[in-house]
């Protein structure tokens, strides 16, 4: 047998490191949240949140651009993909939490974590497939449409456990009351579990918010406002994510510190809907 | 008027009453109609995503056949107007394993250590951190990896080794490449860090379905703390730290703004360890945009194809796996 | 014979134990309720209760005794097709209540439970709503909207469950702010609210302190006059204090069925009187 002596030295190195290990994990995005603010921050002003962007001849000259183009189309975007998923979302969590003995329904799990799997680009080739191909024009309800295919599955999933989280026994003393299922699961269910559910949407929105990859084939992006508000819906659209992409990998000096500024703004977004969703609930739901 | 009838009528005959029809059948059967057509939408999603990548993509896989194409090396959307999926396929599946084997360690370390050893305010701001590590857009990622990390490793790693290479070993000159800073390596080191979460959320999670009196059986004997946890909790959460790697990797596989923004876009074999290389969702971001000939743009969809069985067979995988660990779990029967 | 006087015996039966000769072996008869025949619950192939045929007197405490697993809680949740909610359980036979079958297609299971109300083990206010909101909830989530109906209810419901003078002047809060054995009565007030015909109860006590459990033993006495009652306990003075009938079951038969005061003085089966004196279960 070994000697404690030497059994209480091992422990104490491997707690070592364990820590080690976890600052090497966690250093990094500190770091980059350094460096995100650091370089950004002196592109931040007020004609970043007025302006349109422009030609890339506008920001070497010195004019006034911006991105209120960018943030405005973000915003119509993902809150229209927010409209689609919600009700697809919750309406599957409730079918797979409520109905479990729907035929439809292992069927439906399956399919649930095969879309939650799938890398969002896919999503962004199914939507252009779907939706760009037909209209003949990439548009900001195309990219609405493939957020909601990233929202979908994690608000589905996320509404599902959140139900689950309901004893049982809630939904029996209201149907033992005479009440219709229907109602059952909207009054008394639903309400019960409505921080998961709001947890579950902030979640699937944060997720759905930060991705690029599905919205360069969809709404593809835009450099200027458009004419009429519905330019905004039924034209390119330009996005955070995706112009965030377009000015790192542009060759202009002014571009690239406009990009980190949007990471910032982006950045921000982000963190602030993952906030919102940890406060709301104590409960762990994975991302 | 409603309210002259409700005045005639007792509260004995409102309560005797039947409920509306609405609340007798007829709310039920629309309410289960409309909620089973929100989850087929979902059914239909996955089985028309499947499709569709196939059926677009099935020019290019019927003018080189399935296998052809997945072997072919050739890339050439100019001039030749051959494509083979061979150099995305090997540069995803070689980023991706890499970059697994990377994370692999520190992230079930990290889990570990919050789980077993951080008291609780400080296990509660790591995990929250290592979550936020998976909510960081990618593409932000991709600016931080473009501008500070890419310089900062081909100063600091890549050039000192190539120039101990070209000394020492010039042999190892063509395995290692170009080292510019955007490449193989560069990428798998991003990609690692961004697949973390996964693998530590579902290791914690099992670490906490350990027993207690598992680990109280163990401490009883004695057993230091690492002891306690290399032999009850370790063991015990296997599966839970296998599903997350697989996780992980469904993950690492499907990675693409990051990835794009560093790897260098290089579309011809041979991909050498600091050198350019591609992946399956990096070609179709850079060359999607871009596609005119139907057959180009036909073969970026089959690809996308053929990710899509790729992710499905991970991710069955890791359901398989899953479903095992929490068999006893229990739902609702 | 000298017993342990922890048993029961005709000696420390309730004073005012009324004996009516047996009319409920005749199924005629007009004072049955309800009444089941051949009734057998399944889960998938398992055997939850099998061919059980059951009167129930009308505003009469019909007790089920039997030790945990015999199919008590299968048999009284069959009563109000409690087992429509999952597929895997199956139920054959026959559940009358008054001569009809409640398992008819054309029987509709929501008005079925509004005629035959029921309370758990444990207590179960709506999370969400306040006390009122959930002792009026099986009639507002219906639709009636009737402001002055409502409170009329709420009130008569409260009262007969006992609990209305204790949260009379806060009726606003949450139902969940309650103590147990209030939150128990909270769960008969609704109930009641919809003015069942017949009221299952599955142990209502079980997760009481004595005092809150002789509240709601005294409630079962009072509201046997209107409703008809069929109650679950594992606690056999509760039987005896509380029940007109008692059913003993066993492994998903029902051994003996009678009066209470003959089952518990006077079995027939020798199970019965092993059970009841304790020395299984």
């Amino acid at each position: 047998m070994k000697s404690l002596r030497r059994r209480n030295i091992r422990d104490r190195v491997m707690e070592v490191v364990l820590m080690a290990s976890t600052i090497l994990v966690l250093l990094p995005l500190l770091i980059i949240i350094y460096h995100v603010i650091s370089n950004g921050i002196s592109a931040i002003n007020w004609e970043f949140f007025t302006e349109e962007l422009g030609s890339p001849s506008r920001a070497m000259q010195g004019r006034p651009t911006g991105l209120v183009h960018t943030m405005i189309g973000t915003l119509v975007v993902d809150f229209m993909a927010l409209a689609i998923a919600v009700p697809v979302g919750i309406g599957a969590g409730v079918m797979l939490s409520e109905y479990p003995d729907h035929r439809l329904n292992p069927t439906l799990r399956i399919m649930n974590d095969t879309l939650n799997g799938m890398p969002a680009i896919l999503k962004g080739l199914f939507a252009f497939v779907l939706i760009v191909k037909p209209m003949g024009t990439f548009s900001g309800i195309a990219g609405a449409a493939a957020l909601a295919f990233v929202m979908i599955p994690i608000i589905a999933r996320t509404t599902e456990s959140a139900l689950m989280s309901i004893p049982w026994t809630i939904r029996e003393a209201a149907l033992a009351i005479g009440l219709p299922r229907w109602r059952v699961v909207l009054s008394t269910v639903m309400p019960a579990a409505k921080t998961g559910l709001v947890t579950g949407i902030l979640i699937g929105f944060a997720r759905a918010a930060g991705e690029a990859a599905p919205l360069l084939f969809t709404s593809f992006g835009n450099n200027y406002l458009p004419n009429h508000w519905t330019g905004f819906i039924f034209n390119p659209v330009d996005t955070l994510p995706q112009r965030l992409y377009s000015l790192a990998i542009s060759p202009y000096a002014q571009w690239h510190s406009m990009g980190w500024a949007s990471a910032i703004v982006l950045l921000g977004f982000v963190i602030l809907c993952f906030t919102a969703a940890r406060l709301a609930s104590r409960q762990k739901y994975q991302l | 008027m409603a309210t002259a009838i409700n005045q005639t009528s007792t509260s004995e005959e409102i309560l005797r009453r039947p409920p509306a029809i609405l609340y007798r059948w007829l709310g039920d059967k629309i309410f289960s109609t409309v909620i089973v057509l929100l989850g087929s939408c979902i059914i239909l999603l996955a089985v028309g995503m499947a499709w569709l990548l196939y059926t677009e993509g099935s020019m290019a896989l019927e003018e080189f056949g399935f296998f052809g194409f997945l072997k072919g090396r050739t890339w050439d959307p100019a001039v030749l107007l051959e494509f083979g999926t061979w150099p995305f396929l090997f540069g995803t599946l070689v980023t991706s394993a890499a970059a697994l084997m990377l994370s692999l360690f520190p992230a079930v370390a990290v889990a570990v250590f919050s789980a077993e050893y951080a008291p609780r305010w400080l296990a509660g701001i790591i995990d929250n951190l290592v979550q936020l590590i998976a909510a960081v857009p990618s593409v932000v990622i991709g600016i931080w990896g473009i501008f500070v990390l890419a310089p900062w490793l081909r100063d600091t790693i890549y050039m000192p080794v190539y120039f101990w290479t070209e000394t020492n070993a010039p042999g190892m000159m063509p395995i290692l490449g170009n080292p510019m800073g955007y490449g193989m390596t560069t990428a798998t080191i991003v990609l690692a860090l961004m697949i973390v979460p996964y693998t530590t959320a579902l290791t914690k999670d099992a670490i906490k379905s350990v027993p207690a009196a598992q680990r109280e059986a163990a401490r009883a004997l004695g057993a230091t703390r690492w002891e306690v946890i290399r032999m009850a909790v370790l063991p015990y959460a296997r599966s839970g730290i296998m599903a997350g790697a697989i996780l992980s990797l469904g993950r690492a596989i499907g990675e693409t703004m990051a990835v794009a923004m560093l790897i260098g876009n290089k579309n011809t074999l041979p991909f050498s360890i600091f050198g350019a290389g591609s992946t399956m969702p990096s070609v179709i971001v850079n060359e999607f945009r871009e596609a005119v000939e139907n057959l180009h743009v036909s073969s970026l969809l089959a690809i996308g194809f053929i990710l899509f069985i790729l992710a499905l067979i991970i991710n069955l995988i890791a359901a398989f796996i899953t479903c095992k660990l929490s068999i006893s779990g229990g739902q609702t029967v | 014979m000298k017993q342990n006087s922890e048993y029961l015996t005709a000696n420390n039966l309730p004073r005012n134990f009324e004996i009516t000769r047996d009319s409920i072996f005749t199924a005629s008869g007009k004072n049955i309720r309800m009444e089941t025949r051949n009734l057998t619950v399944k889960y998938g192939s398992k055997i939850g209760i099998q061919d059980i045929s059951l009167p129930i007197e009308n505003k009469k405490v019909t007790a089920l005794i039997g030790p945990s697993g015999c199919g008590k809680t299968t048999f009284l949740r069959a009563l109000n097709r409690m087992h429509d909610l999952t597929r895997i359980a199956s139920v054959t036979g026959e559940v009358l209540l008054d001569n009809k079958n409640i398992y008819d297609p054309d029987v509709n299971p929501v008005i079925i439970r509004r005629k035959i109300g029921m309370v758990f083990q444990k207590p179960t206010p709506f999370p969400t709503m306040s006390i009122y909101d959930n002792v009026v909830a099986g009639l507002k989530l219906v639709g009636i909207r009737n402001k002055s109906l409502l409170n009329e209810v709420c009130e008569r419901a409260l009262t007969q469950a006992a609990l209305f003078d204790e949260v009379k002047d806060r009726m606003k809060d949450p139902g969940m702010s309650l103590s147990g054995g209030q939150q128990q009565r909270l769960s008969i007030a609704r109930a009641l609210a919809v003015e069942p015909e017949v009221l299952l109860m599955d142990e209502p006590t079980s997760s009481l302190d004595p005092q809150a459990t002789s509240r709601i033993e005294e409630l079962i006495h009072t509201l046997k006059d209107q409703v008809t009652i069929v109650i679950i306990t594992h606690n056999m003075q509760q039987a005896a204090r509380v029940s007109d009938k008692t059913a003993f079951f066993y492994v998903g038969h029902v051994v003996e069925m009678g009066e209470t005061k003959t089952l518990f003085t006077n079995p027939k089966e020798k199970r019965t009187e092993e059970y009841i004196t304790g020395r299984f279960g």
